[in-house]
C-alpha cells in the first residue's frame, strides 16, 4: 500500500538536549531523511517521514534547546517554527530520569496553541533508578496524550503512533490553568496588567499569556514581533510596565518549576532510600542536634584512633632499648665513639618517634577517611554553618577549615574561592587554629608519653580549647577585618551516603600515613642531627656548649610560661614544623643527657630510653604546657609562607604569626599554672 | 517562588538543598533543577574548590608531594556549593 502524499500530517520533535530526539527521529524515519539548513540560518534542519495506515507522516527534528526563550538561534528557530503553524502536532520529549529538569520545556511550551503529546522518554533508565510515573493521572492534569517511552527500543513504537493519531484527532492543547495561577503571583500584578494590554487572541500560535510571560522575561524579539499589533498607547504602557520588572525570567522560571513540581507531586514516585539512613541523616543535618552529634563523632573518632595506636606505640618504645646492644657491638669492632653516640641519640630516637606516630596517624586517617568516604564529613561542614556565621566567616569558608584538619597549607590555598580579601585573611587566621595532621601525629605521642592512659583526655581538652581559641581569634581579627559585609547565602547539595570502597580507602590511608611518616622521619632526623651537633662536645660535657649556656640563661624567663629551656627550644622549633619539636626534645634530653652520663660511665640510663628520661625530667605541668604551646603555635614554616602568598600582605602575615606566638605562650602559661594546682 | 527563594538566600544562612526544597515546598529534584536554572541565568554560581586544595582534607601533610590523593575521586564527597552572585532584595 502506498501512502497518500496529500494531507501529510507534520510532527515536530521538541526536547532539551539528550532527551532522545535524534534517537526517535532516526527510529521513525530510518533512511527516509533529509538534512539541510533552516532557511537563512546555519543551523542544521533534519526532516524525514514514515508511512502508516496509508498516511505519510512528516517528521521534523527541531534544534535541541533548553527552553523557548530567545537565548540562542536554535531556540528562536524552534519557537518560530512552532508558531508558524507548520506542525500539526508537537511531540515534546522529556528525560524521565530527570523529569523536574526536563519538563521545564513543557512549561515553556504551555501557551503555544499547537496540539502536543508528551513522551516520557528514557523510561527504562528511570525505572532502573526506582522511579515511576503515573501517566494516566498526569494525562488528566495536562490534557494531552502522555506516553511512557523508550526511544531506543523501536519494537515498542506503537504507543507513539497511537498517541500521534489521537493528538491529530483530538487536537488538544496543554492545559496550563494552574500554571497561569502561578503566573498571577508574580509581584505587582505585572502578568495581569500585560494581559490586559495584549491582544486577547495572541499572535500566530502564541497565546496572549505566553507572550506576556516572554515580555516579563525581557524577550526583545517578542516585543518587536507584537509591536505592530498594538496601539501606540498600549505599546508605551507595556514598555513602562516592563521597565519596572527586575529579574523577570527568574520569577517566571520559579512559577514554571513550581508548576512542574505540582504536576509531579502525585504522579511521580521515587523508591525511598533506606529509611534508617534517612532518619540518621535528619539527625545528622538537624539544626540543633547535628552539631553536638558531629562533635561527639569526631571526638570518639580521635579517641578511637588510640586503639590501633597503643600497641604500635608500645613497640616503638622498645627501639631505644636497642641502644645498648648496638653500643656493645660497635665498641667490639672499636668504632669511633662519636658514631655510637650518633646512632644512639639521633637515629634511634628518630626511629622511636616515627614508629610511635604510625599507629595514631594510621588511626586518625582511618577514622576520618572512613567518615569522609561514606559522605558524613560533608554533613559536618553543613551543620557548622551557624558557627561559621558567628565567627564572621562566609559559608564557603567551611571547606578551607575542614581541609586544615589535614594541612593548613591546603586550608590557606582553599580560601582562594573567597572573593573578599578581608574574609580570606580572617579565614586563614582561623585555619591556623585547626590542628593539622602533623599535630595529630605528634600530640598523641607526647600525651601518651607523659600521661599514659589519660592521653585521650588531653586530646579532648585540645579540641575544646581549639573551639574557644577560634571564638577569641575571630573576635580579635574580625574586628579589624570585617566591615559589616553582608553574608551571602549558600546552598549545599550534600553527597548521598554510600558504602565505603575499602580497597581505595586503605590504599589512600597507607599512602598518606607513609607521606606523613617519611616527612616526620626526615624532619626529626635533620633537626636532631643539628641539635646533637650543637650540644656535642669533645670533652664529653655538654654543659660547656654554647647552647647549654644560652639555655640555662633563658630558663628563669621561660619557666614562667611553664617551659624548661629544652622544651622552650623545642617549642620554637615547632614553628618550623611540628615534628621538629620532637627532634629537639629528643636530642636535648636524651642525646645530651646520656652523652654526659655515658662518658661519666653510667651506661644504664641510655638503655632506659627517652621516655623515662623525659618522665623524670619533666613534671606533668611542664609537659602539658609544652603540648598546648606546640599545638597552638604557628603551624609550620610552609604554612606561614603560604599565608603570605594568599594574603599578599607581609603585615597581616606577621600579625597572625605574632598573635599565634603570643597566644600559644599564654596557653602554655595557663596550662602550666592550672595543672600545677592539680598535680 | 523566586521571591521566597531570594528571601531565604539573603538572610546569609547556608542551607542544604533538602532544606531549601522543604522551605520552598517543592521536591529536592525540582529544587535542584531550579538552582541549575538560576545558575544558567547567572544568578547563582557554583563554588569550585580546586582538587589539589581539597586533597589535603584527609590528612596529607603536604599536598604538593602527596600521592595519596586520587584526583579523580577528590571532591566526590565534598558538598556541591552554590552561592548568590549578587545581592538582591
Ligand atoms: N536507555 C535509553 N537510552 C536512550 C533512550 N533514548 C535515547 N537514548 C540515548 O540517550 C542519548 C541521547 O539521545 P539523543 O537521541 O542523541 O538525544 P538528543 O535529544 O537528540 O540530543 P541532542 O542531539 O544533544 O539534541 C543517546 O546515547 C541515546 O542512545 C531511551 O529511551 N533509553
Amino acid at each position: 500500500m502506498t501512502a497518500t502524499l496529500t494531507n501529510q500530517p507534520t510532527i515536530a520533535l521538541l526536547g532539551q538536549p539528550n532527551s532522545g530526539k535524534s534517537t526517535l527521529f532516526n527510529g521513525l524515519t530510518g533512511a527516509r531523511q533529509r538534512v539541510g539548513n533552516w532557511p537563512g540560518k546555519t543551523v542544521e534542519k533534519k526532516e524525514g517521514h514514515y508511512d502508516r495506515n496509508g498516511l505519510r507522516y512528516r517528521v521534523v527534528d527541531l534544534p535541541g534547546s533548553y527552553s523557548l526563550s530567545a537565548n540562542s538561534e536554535e531556540e528562536i528557530i524552534t519557537r518560530d517554527y512552532i508558531a508558524s503553524g507548520q506542525a500539526d502536532v508537537v511531540c515534546i520529549l522529556a528525560d524521565s530520569s530527570q523529569l523536574s529538569r526536563s519538563l521545564f520545556m513543557l512549561a515553556d511550551y504551555a501557551g503555544m496553541e499547537c496540539p502536543a503529546i508528551l513522551l516520557l522518554n528514557l523510561m527504562d533508565i528511570a525505572e532502573s533508578q526506582g522511579k515511576s510515573v503515573d501517566a494516566e493521572k498526569l494525562e488528566k492534569k495536562l490534557g494531552i496524550p502522555i506516553v511512557p517511552f523508550v526511544a531506543a527500543d523501536r519494537k515498542k513504537y506503537d504507543v507513539f503512533y497511537a498517541a500521534v493519531e489521537r493528538a491529530l484527532d483530538e487536537k488538544k492543547l496543554v492545559n496550563a490553568d494552574s500554571l497561569l495561577e502561578n503566573f498571577h503571583t508574580i509581584e505587582n500584578g505585572v502578568f495581569e496588567k500585560l494581559l490586559e494590554l495584549l491582544p486577547n487572541e495572541g499572535l500566530e500560535s502564541y497565546s496572549a499569556h505566553w507572550l506576556a510571560i516572554k515580555l516579563i522575561e525581557g524577550d526583545i524579539a517578542i516585543l518587536e514581533k507584537i509591536k505592530s499589533t498594538l496601539s501606540e498607547d498600549n505599546y508605551r504602557q507595556i514598555q513602562s510596565i516592563l521597565s519596572s520588572i527586575k529579574n523577570g525570567a527568574l520569577h517566571t522560571g520559579g512559577c514554571k518549576f513550581k508548576w512542574v513540581d505540582e504536576l509531579l507531586s502525585d504522579t511521580f514516585v521515587k523508591k525511598q532510600e533506606r529509611p534508617l539512613l534517612s532518619k540518621f541523616d535528619r539527625l545528622a543535618t538537624h539544626r540543633r542536634f547535628g552539631k553536638p552529634l558531629a562533635i561527639l563523632i569526631i571526638l570518639l573518632g580521635l579517641v578511637a584512633s588510640f586503639i590501633p595506636a597503643a600497641p604500635i606505640m608500645f613497640a616503638g618504645g622498645l627501639i631505644p632499648k636497642l641502644g645498648e646492644p648496638i653500643a656493645n657491638a660497635l665498641s667490639a669492632i672499636s668504632a669511633p665513639q662519636m658514631l655510637t653516640d650518633f646512632i644512639n641519640h639521633v637515629i634511634l630516637n628518630t626511629l622511636y618517634f616515627a614508629v610511635a606516630m604510625i599507629g595514631f596517624v594510621f588511626g586518625v586517617n582511618l577514622v576520618f577517611g572512613f567518615l569522609e568516604e561514606i559522605g558524613y564529613m560533608a554533613r559536618v561542614s553543613y551543620v557548622f554553618d551557624g558557627t561559621m556565621a558567628k565567627l564572621g566567616l562566609q559559608g564557603k569558608a567551611v571547606m578551607p577549615l575542614v581541609v586544615s584538619f589535614g594541612c593548613t597549607i591546603g586550608g590557606a590555598a582553599g580560601t582562594r574561592v573567597i572573593d573578599s580579601w578581608a574574609q580570606r585573611v580572617l579565614t586563614i587566621a582561623l585555619a591556623w587554629v585547626v590542628p593539622c595532621a602533623a599535630t595529630w601525629a605528634i600530640v598523641p605521642v607526647l600525651s601518651s608519653l607523659f600521661f599514659g592512659a589519660w592521653a585521650p583526655l588531653i586530646i579532648v581538652a585540645i579540641f575544646l580549647v581549639a573551639g574557644i581559641h577560634m571564638m577569641i581569634t575571630a573576635k580579635v581579627f574580625g574586628s579589624k577585618l570585617i566591615r559589616d559585609e553582608d553574608r551571602a547565602g549558600l546552598i549545599m547539595e550534600l553527597p548521598p551516603y554510600h558504602k565505603p570502597r575499602w580497597k581505595a580507602l586503605f590504599r589512600s590511608i597507607f599512602v598518606r600515613t607513609w607521606d606523613i611518616l617519611s616527612r616526620a622521619l626526615k624532619v626529626i632526623l635533620i633537626v636532631s642531627t643539628v641539635f646533637w651537633l650543637l650540644t656535642y662536645s669533645a670533652s664529653g660535657s655538654p654543659d660547656k656548649t654554647l647552647l647549654y649556656r644560652f639555655g640555662r640563661a633563658i630558663e628563669p624567663a621561660t619557666i614562667i610560661f611553664g617551659f624548661t629551656w629544652q622544651t622552650f627550644l623545642a617549642y620554637l622549633a615547632s614553628m618550623l614544623s611540628k615534628e621538629a619539636a620532637l627532634g629537639v626534645l629528643g636530642t636535648l634530653y636524651l642525646g645530651a643527657g646520656t652523652l654526659f652520663s655515658a662518658t661519666v660511665g653510667s651506661g644504664g640510663e641510655m638503655a632506659a630510653g627517652l621516655s623515662s628520661v623525659l618522665l623524670t625530667s619533666l613534671t606533668p605541668p611542664t609537659a602539658l604546657a609544652f603540648i598546648f604551646a606546640v599545638t597552638f603555635n604557628a603551624p609550620c614554616l610552609m604554612a606561614i609562607t603560604s599565608t603570605y602568598q594568599e594574603t599578599r600582605s607581609l603585615k597581616w602575615t606577621l600579625r597572625i604569626l605574632g598573635y599565634y606566638f603570643a597566644t600559644s605562650l599564654i596557653l602554655a602559661f595557663l596550662a602550666y599554672h592550672i595543672a600545677s594546682l592539680i598535680f | 517562588m523566586f521571591t521566597k527563594f531570594i528571601r531565604l538566600m539573603n538572610n546569609g544562612k547556608s542551607r542544604s538543598l533538602f532544606e531549601i526544597s522543604e522551605l520552598l515546598g517543592i521536591s529536592p529534584e525540582t529544587a535542584e533543577a531550579f538552582i541549575e536554572y538560576l545558575s544558567r541565568k547567572k544568578m547563582l554560581s557554583r563554588v569550585i574548590y580546586n582538587a589539589e586544595e581539597l586533597c589535603g582534607s584527609n590528612g596529607c601533610s603536604h599536598c604538593s608531594g602527596c600521592k595519596g590523593c586520587d584526583k579523580s575521586q577528590s571532591g566526590k564527597n565534598v558538598p556541591k556549593i552554590w552561592e548568590l552572585n549578587k545581592k538582591l532584595n
